[in-house]
This record gives C-alpha cells, structure tokens and sequence, in this order.
C-alpha cells in the first residue's frame, strides 16, 4: 500500500463508499493482485488488533491491581494469623510465668516454717495457712527464731493494737500498729500455744511456738 | 474490597459459566474469583517445576491473561473446567521459557493445545506495546479511524467514521485528517515490520 491510489480505495472499501461495480473491481484485484492483498489484509487485521489490545491493555491493568489487592489480602491475612499466635504464646508464656511465681510464693511460706532464719509471714495479708506436703498445719508452726509480720487491714486508719496472748488468754505481749505493719521477733516469748489479736477488729489468729533452737535459754540468760 | 461489589453472592458458588459470562461482560468479581481460587494452585505448579527462571506471579498473570483474552475471543471450547485450562495455558507457559533458556530438554509434544492462540495473544500483546510507543496524535486518529461510532456498533464496517467526522472532531481539514492517518498507518507498519509476527498481518 504504498500509493495514494491504493490507500484511498482500501480506506472507501473500508467506509463502504464504493459503487456496485467499483466494489467489484476492488474484489477482483484482491484476487490478482497479491500486493494489494497484503496491504488490504494489513489494514482491516491492524485495525482489529489495534481495538481488541485496548481492551487487552486495561484488563491487564486491572489483573495487575486486582492481584496487588490480593497479595495484601494475603498479607493482611498473615499479619493476623502471625499477630494472633504471638498472642496466644505470650499469654501461654504469661500463665506460666505467674503460675511460676505462686509456686515460688507457696514454696517460701511452707519453707519458712523450716528455715529458722528468714521467715515472714503474714497472718492477715494472704496465706495464712503455710503448706506442708498435702496438709495443712493448724494452727501455724514457729521457731523462736521467726519472725511474725501483723499487717494493718485493710480500710482501717486509725492507731491500732496488736496484742499476742498466751493459752490462758493473758496478754503477754503489746505493740501500737501506727504503721501499715508490725514486725514481731518471736524469741521474746517461751514456746507454747499463742494468739495474736488487733484491737477493734475481728483480725486474729493462733500459732504455735514450737522449738527452741540450741543455745536459745543461753542467749535469753544473756 | 472487591468482595463488596458482590452483595449476597457466596464467592465459592460461581460455577464456570457464571465467571465465563462475567468476563466476557467485563465484572470485577469473575477476574478477581479466578485469582482468588487459583492463584495458589497455579504457584505450586510453578514451585514444582524447581527452576528459578520461573516467576510464579508473571506466569499467573500471563496465563490469566491468556486466558481472559481466549475466552473473550471464543477460543474457550469448554472442553475441560476453567482451572484445568489455566493450569495448562500456565504450565506451557512455563515450558516455553525453560525451552527457550535450554535449561531442560523438553519434548515439544508437551507444549499443547494453546500454541494455536498464541498468535493472537501475541500480536495483541505486540500492538499494545506499539500503542503505547505512538506518539498522541496518532493514536488519537487511529482511535478516531478504527474504532466504531458508539451508534455504528451494530454495523460491520459503514459506521467507521470517515474523514470528514474525524477532522470536524480534530478541528483540523478533511485532507489533514486523512493524510495524518495515512503517515500514521505507514508508521505503525514500520513497527509491527521487526516483529517476527508481521507476517500475521498480511495473510
């Protein structure tokens, strides 16, 4: 199609502007002519392919966008899942960790009934019954060396007494609880059955005080 | 997101026909059930075929491409389901460029059914990368030219607006118009005449 002939009579077949006989001559020389084949057949297969690839054009595009969407989908999906199961574990690690720690605290309680030399316990705070084994001891064991901590209850302000009486319910011993604890080394009192007591409060509690260390009547002789 | 386009529809009970017809009308949802159903499938066909040439999400939108661009083409002959289809235009796909790298002998009765439409995916690929290349002006009369006047649609080729139509719609003369579209036919013939392809256009 390389004269201007050719391409207007290609461009008039195309619009469909040609006579009856025109028509004729043109379909003639598709036979005859194999030039003018090609450049006819280059004209309508362009323009077919020149509209169908803008269609090919935008649903690539959209493939292109739909599957970016997709891959964050997947992504978004993924953080979830990944987000989710580091939760899970934290709070499995979590549970662990405090079941851990109140083992640790029941551990340190019944042990302090054993170890003579840092006991703490705490009557009204929380347990107040230190375990031994699968029993419970009742009323609470202490050496002569413990050490019994009273703690303020809760709510109540004003200055209280705490007093530690023997098994005939005589006060043998009295401290004024100004703070929100008291501290109570027990190797002031002999062994025997005893009750602790504060004042104006129904907080009170009986504990034993069993042996006495060695060289404990020497040390109180002192 | 695309999902809210598709109200009260449940995505897994598109059957073939329904995604056929949704692409051929152009729906978001078809495209985007195809993807969503077999994108996963197709990347570990990919996987399996262990080269490193190959780039599973390429080959996915290629073959997705292909497959889009068949059914809309009637080329489709629902002969076998969709996702078989798309595995084998997806796996050919493959073959072909582990072929073309001589990275593994095939046997070339392995490359199948699709090499018919290959052709045409290809020549469709070609002009739309030589579209993109044409300088505005030309693609805007070529637009002009081949496309068909909205109310032409129903016509075979006498609705194609003429010379006259395209330089009142460019203010420019009838001459100009039809010279601009002659230069810019000859130049498009220029581009399509390296491609081994070419010789497509002119049987």
């Amino acid at each position: 199609m390389n004269n201007k002939i050719d391409f207007d009579l290609i461009e008039s077949f195309i619009l469909g502007n040609l006579s009856t006989e025109e028509e004729k001559q043109f379909l003639n020389r598709l036979e005859n002519d194999e030039e003018f084949l090609k450049a006819f057949n280059f004209r309508s297969k362009i323009q077919k392919y020149w509209v169908e690839s803008e269609q090919y054009s935008t649903t690539n595009k959209h493939i292109k966008e739909l599957l970016v969407i997709n891959q964050k989908r997947k992504k978004r999906i993924t953080f979830y899942y990944t987000a989710a199961s580091i939760a899970i574990v934290l709070g499995i690690a979590g549970l662990l960790v405090i079941q851990k720690d109140n083992k640790l605290i029941t551990n340190e309680i019944s042990n302090s009934v054993i170890d003579t030399n840092k006991t703490l316990l705490s009557p009204v705070q929380q347990i107040v019954q230190p375990q031994k084994g699968n029993y419970y001891i009742m009323p609470i064991e202490y050496n002569s060396l413990d050490t019994l901590i009273i703690y303020r209850p809760k709510g109540v302000i004003n200055v209280l007494h705490v007093f530690i009486k023997d098994s005939d319910n005589k006060i043998v011993l009295e401290f004024e609880l100004k703070t929100d604890s008291i501290t109570i080394p027990l190797k002031q009192i002999r062994p025997g059955l005893y009750k602790w007591e504060i004042s104006g409060t129904s907080s009170s509690g009986d504990f034993i005080l069993k042996e006495t260390p060695e060289n404990y009547e020497q040390s109180l002789t002192k | 997101m695309i999902s809210s386009f598709i109200p009260n529809i449940n995505k897994h009970s598109f059957t073939d026909e329904d995604i056929i017809s949704g692409i051929n009308n152009n729906e978001d949802w078809a495209i985007n059930t195809l993807i969503r159903a077999q994108y996963t499938p197709i990347k570990k066909m990919v996987f399996s075929l262990r080269n490193t040439l190959l780039e599973p999400d390429d080959i996915f939108q290629e073959g997705l491409m292909r497959l889009i661009v068949n059914i809309r083409a009637g080329r489709f002959k629902n002969e076998s389901s969709l996702s078989t289809y798309l595995n084998r235009i997806c796996r050919n796909i493959c073959l072909k460029i582990l072929t073309n790298h001589k990275t593994t002998t095939i046997e070339g009765r392995e490359i199948i059914d699709e090499i018919e439409d290959d052709d045409y995916y290809d020549l469709l690929v070609l002009i739309s990368e030589i579209k993109e290349k044409t300088e505005k002006s030309c693609r805007e009369i070529l637009d002009l030219r081949f496309k068909q006047s909205d109310e032409g649609k129903e016509a075979e080729r006498n609705k194609l607006l003429g010379f006259n139509e395209i330089a009142i719609k460019l203010n420019i003369t009838s001459e100009n118009a039809r010279q601009r579209f002659k230069r810019c036919l000859d130049q498009l013939r220029e581009l399509t005449l390296s491609h081994p392809k070419y010789q497509e256009f002119l049987n």
